[in-house]
């Protein structure tokens, strides 16, 4: 298990946020699925709740400005669905500011 | 259940085809396609569920796009089209159809795709291969049948 010196990201707004539309957790059951959120992944992250990333020293986030600034996702429908695919088809992983800068928002 | 990154300890398929997809229409609507796919098959709750429309569109749009860019020299750079063909054998492999499974396309994609890893491999062209592969182990021991390597 990793270093459990942790460093905490408060939520913060994005400068140039890819879109506006609000982002489910998923979009099958909203409540329930953001406390399913808050989970634990070896030496990745943590999510603690809805305001606050938990990222662990031996993993580190590639800066923001290297991820595109526009995600040609027009519907919140479609945010949804790239979302469900991040979360269930390829894995929970431990990219928190990806999933804030590309999806506009955070867990 | 199988996941892109099951065994990907750098989880390309969480990031760096993410970040693909943000410049592939081909990968971007194979995501859409596999993920709609998914919740209609397993999501009672959803507003997919058992609704074949909506998946089918997404991977309509997606051969749209994927299938000019098959005669397009320049699309050996496109590595988000290699994953988008591993996604889009997840979804065949979900639909039942096996429409890409073995197809023109399929080998046409392969052709493309051996091409551009001659030119040499990066760590996404390396990602999606063992993706590959592990998938048909995967469906050789989800099917209970012995595993055929592709050639």
């Amino acid at each position: 298990m990793a270093e459990t010196s942790n460093t905490e990201l408060q939520e913060e707004p994005l400068a140039d946020a890819a879109f506006d539309v609000e982002v489910l957790s998923d979009p099958t059951n909203i409540s329930t699925r953001h406390s399913a959120m808050t989970s634990s992944l070896e030496g990745h992250h943590l999510l603690n709740g809805p305001s606050s990333v938990v990222v662990s020293d031996s993993w580190h986030a590639p800066s923001p400005s290297s991820y595109p600034g526009l995600w040609p996702v027009s519907t919140q429908e479609e945010a949804q669905l790239i979302r469900y695919f991040l979360t269930e088809l390829s894995s929970w992983v431990g990219s928190p500011l990806l999933s804030q800068r590309i999806l506009g928002c955070s867990d | 259940m199988f996941k892109f990154d099951f065994v990907d300890p750098h989880r390309h398929f969480s990031t760096t085809v993410l970040i693909e997809a943000s410049h592939s229409p081909t990968l971007h609507y194979a995501i859409l396609a596999v993920s709609s796919r998914h919740l209609s098959l397993t999501s009672p709750t959803s507003v997919y569920y058992k609704n074949s429309v909506i998946p089918d569109h997404y991977q309509h749009k997606c051969l749209k796009t994927l299938i000019p860019a098959l005669k397009d020299p320049d699309a050996l750079l496109d590595e988000g089209l290699f994953a988008a063909r591993v996604i889009l054998r997840l979804f065949d492999e979900m639909t039942g159809s096996l429409l890409l499974y073995n197809s023109n396309l399929d080998r046409d994609l392969r052709v493309k795709e051996s091409s551009a890893n001659a030119q040499g491999k990066n760590d996404l062209d390396l990602a999606v291969m063992f993706c590959d592969q592990i998938w048909l182990v995967f469906i050789a021991f989800y099917s209970a049948i012995s595993g055929k390597p592709n050639s």
